[in-house]
Order: structure tokens, then C-alpha cells, then sequence
């Protein structure tokens, strides 16, 4: 069958004027793109065809520039995320020093500041190591303390001093004792550590007076600990596992996860 | 059917000739227009049927890298094409002469089409770059039109020799 070129007209012209009156900009954006993305690797020479060219109109060149802008607008943003962490580290870490200052001038005793810098994921709860290296401390059983929300607290004792580091035996390693007391009452016993973020208060008479809630502070016996270093409060009591003696609870005023600088006192 | 395939084929190569011709040889302003030229050749040489598929589907081709409107210059390509298809046999396109004034009028038309169409849609015309640059265009093209028919000529001997066809018609 032998096509009329009128009626063939006719079909095409129809065909053009359909694709005219019918909104196609989003198909025909969709395949530029995709010819966008297949050009992409060399996103510099699909531009320069694009862009000289008068043929490619200026909405594709509009579209490559607006991609090629977001790619560096993301760049950008990574980056700003990046300073912004870099500066809020910076910020807390400020803060985290300007409390050090402070606590250095309310403390009566002499100071050192030390960095931790090392902690062994087998014995979380037993030592942490922290830089001595420019401090010319060599006094071991010296007592440590360290900071939580503006709260001085005890953390432990030196144990061992090697050249640059200093290995610091904490509360909750089991092997720790410290005298401690009942601030409100003044009862007596020993802080002993657990191997877990809480402690246990021993060696309380069975008609000690301690409540869940009271703050317990170290007693000073001994030649170890100063008296008055705040340690925890008491959360439980536990008085029918001995008749000799009762036990409790302490939950410490540090958060054994957030030490990052510690204070040793010089006796 | 190999034959509409090469055609095809020839339609995409024309057109990347025309953007690398636009980008490497000419200045930017200037492009040689290879697939209006073409569709003249094609045109002339096989009727208005073959001249309006030629068209539509070149159209088609420029409309997807186009701003303007799309459809349009499909729609003024297919109209070429049976105006051209229906000047077949009736003008020596051989002469040197006659291929120069037919592309100044098929792209006199184009571009007057296309400009007239875009003005009514509020469409920003590509073509408002003031009349001496597209007249420029239009000379250049008209003087490059012997050249490009020659090759087009050479090439539809192969393509009809490779698809086995003495003659379209």
C-alpha cells in the first residue's frame, strides 16, 4: 500500500502538534537527563558541548550547571559539617579545661592534670593509663580524682610508674579499698570495688544509720586518701546478706565512660 | 528495513557532526544546519512520504536537545519535508545553484517557523540574536550545502549498496 504524502502529512503534522500541545517537559527533562548522565563522567566536556552548541538550548545548559553547583554545594556542606564538628570538639574540650582551672584554685591541695591515654577493654573497670610525661611525678598510691558535671569525685589510686605513664587502679576494680563514710551520719566502712560501674559499701555495722540517698565521702583513715573526696550516693541497702555486717550500694558521681582528664594529688 | 535503519543511523551521526562541527570548526554562532540540509537531499531524492519521516523524525531528534517548545521543529521539519518531497523530480538538484537557494529558503523558513512559533508561545526564541547573525548562518550554510550534498550523495550509494536496493523508488 502506497502512503499519501497528504495523508502522511497530515498524521505527522498531528503527531507534532500533539507532542506541542501535550506537556512532555517532564519525559523530555527525564531524557536529557539520562543523555546528562551518560555524559557525566566528563561532566567539563559535556558542559562545553552543551554550552556552545545553540542547539542544546539553555535549559539543559541550566540544568548541568545546576548539577555540577549542588555537587559543589555538597562538598561544601560536607566540609562545614566537618569544621562544625571540629569545632564543637574544640568548644567542649574548652570547657572541659576551664572546669580543670576552676577546680584547681577550689582544691586545697597541690594538683596535677594528666590526660588518659589508654584503657584496656579487658579490664574496663579495673586501670586506665594516663600522660605523665611532663609532669616529674613519681609518687605512687597517690590519689586521682576527676570531673563530672562540675562534681569532683574519686576515681582511684597510682599504682604503677613507668617512664611517661602512670597506671591508675579505679574504685570499681575489686582489688580497691577505700575508707569511706556516711556524710550525714558519719558511719563508717569500705568503698570495694565490683568490676561494674557501681560499688559496694562494707564492713557497715548492722545498726549503722544509712539511707538510699545519702552521700558517701572519703573518711581519711588511712594514709592513702584525704579526707572529705566525694565518692557517691547509696541507692541500695543490702542488710539481711550478713548478720555481721551490712552493705550497700554506691552509685559514683562519675561517669566511668567520660574520663578524659584526671587529678592527682600531691600529699 | 536495513536501509530505514541506516537512515537512521545517518541522522544520528549528522546530528553529533552538527554539534561537533558548531563546537570545533565553526565559530559559535555558526552551525551547520546537517540535518535540514539533509532532509532537502533526502527530500528531493525520495518524495514527500520519505521527506516527512525524515523530517519528523530529525525534528524529533532536535526537539529532545532543544529549549524550545517540543514537537516544534519536528512539526516544521515534516512540513519541509512534504514541500521539498513534492519539489522532487521537478527541480535538477544537481545544479549547484539550485541546492544553495533551496537550503536559503528551507532555512529562511526554519528559523522564520521557529522564531514565529516561539514569539506566540512566550517561548525565548534561540534565534534572537539578531537577523545579521542568522543570516550569516544562513549564507554559510547555503555555501557549504554543494559539499555536504556531494557527501550525501556518496553516502546514500553506499547505504543503498549495503542494504541491497538499487533505488528507493
Amino acid at each position: 500500500m502506497k502512503l499519501k504524502p497528504t495523508i502522511f502529512l497530515f498524521i505527522l503534522s498531528g503527531l507534532s502538534i500533539l507532542f506541542i500541545s501535550l506537556d512532555l517537559t517532564e519525559k523530555v527533562t527525564a531524557l536529557r537527563n539520562l543523555i546528562h548522565y551518560f555524559l557525566s563522567p566528563c561532566p567539563e566536556i559535556a558542559l562545553r558541548i552543551v554550552d556552545k552548541s545553540h542547539l542544546l538550548g539553555e535549559n539543559i545548559v541550566s540544568f548541568v550547571r545546576t548539577h555540577q553547583e549542588n555537587q559543589k554545594l555538597k562538598k561544601q556542606i560536607e566540609e562545614l559539617e566537618y569544621i562544625r564538628e571540629r569545632y564543637e570538639t574544640i568548644l567542649r574540650e574548652n570547657s572541659g579545661l576551664r572546669e580543670i582551672l576552676n577546680i584547681q584554685k577550689r582544691l586545697p591541695y597541690k594538683i596535677y592534670v594528666a590526660r588518659v591515654i589508654g584503657r584496656d577493654p579487658n579490664s574496663w573497670f579495673k586501670t586506665i593509663f594516663i600522660d605523665i610525661k611532663n609532669l616529674h611525678f613519681t609518687e605512687k598510691n597517690a590519689p586521682v580524682l576527676s570531673i563530672f558535671k562540675n562534681q569532683i569525685c574519686l576515681l582511684g589510686r597510682i599504682v604503677e610508674i613507668e617512664n611517661s605513664t602512670a597506671k591508675i587502679l579505679l574504685l570499681t576494680d575489686p582489688l580497691s579499698y577505700v575508707p569511706a563514710k556516711v556524710v550525714r551520719s558519719g558511719e563508717t566502712g569500705v568503698i570495694v570495688g565490683q568490676n561494674n560501674s557501681e560499688l559496694l559499701f562494707d564492713y557497715l555495722l548492722p545498726v549503722s544509720d544509712i539511707r538510699i540517698g545519702d552521700e558517701i565521702i572519703t573518711s581519711g583513715v588511712g594514709e592513702v586518701f584525704p579526707e572529705g573526696i566525694p565518692i557517691g550516693t547509696v541507692t541500695e541497702i543490702h542488710s539481711k546478706d550478713n548478720t555481721y555486717f551490712k552493705k550497700a550500694t554506691i552509685r559514683p558521681f562519675i561517669n566511668w565512660n567520660k574520663i578524659n582528664f584526671v587529678f592527682i594529688i600531691q600529699k | 528495513m536495513i536501509f530505514y535503519f541506516f537512515i537512521f543511523l545517518t541522522i544520528v551521526i549528522l546530528l553529533i557532526l552538527q554539534i561537533l562541527f558548531s563546537l570545533y570548526i565553526f565559530c559559535s554562532n555558526i552551525i551547520l544546519e546537517f540535518l535540514v540540509i539533509s532532509l532537502i537531499y533526502f527530500s528531493l531524492k525520495y518524495g514527500s512520504v520519505f521527506g516527512e519521516f525524515y523530517g519528523f523524525l530529525s525534528g524529533v531528534f532536535l526537539d529532545i536537545f532543544s529549549v524550545s517548545i517540543f514537537g516544534l521543529r519536528s512539526l516544521v521539519l515534516t512540513i519541509l519535508g512534504f514541500l521539498l518531497g513534492k519539489m522532487s523530480h521537478k527541480v535538477d538538484e544537481t545544479k549547484i545553484k539550485v541546492q544553495s537557494l533551496l537550503c536559503f529558503f528551507v532555512l529562511s523558513f526554519y528559523y522564520s517557523f521557529i522564531f514565529i512559533f516561539s514569539k506566540i508561545f512566550s517561548q525565548k526564541s534561540p534565534y534572537l540574536m539578531g537577523y545579521t547573525v542568522i543570516l550569516g548562518r544562513i549564507v554559510i550554510n547555503c555555501l557549504f550545502t554543494p559539499l555536504i550534498f556531494k557527501l550525501l550523495n556518496l553516502l546514500t550509494k553506499r547505504i543503498e549498496k549495503w542494504s541491497g536496493k538499487a533505488s528507493y523508488q
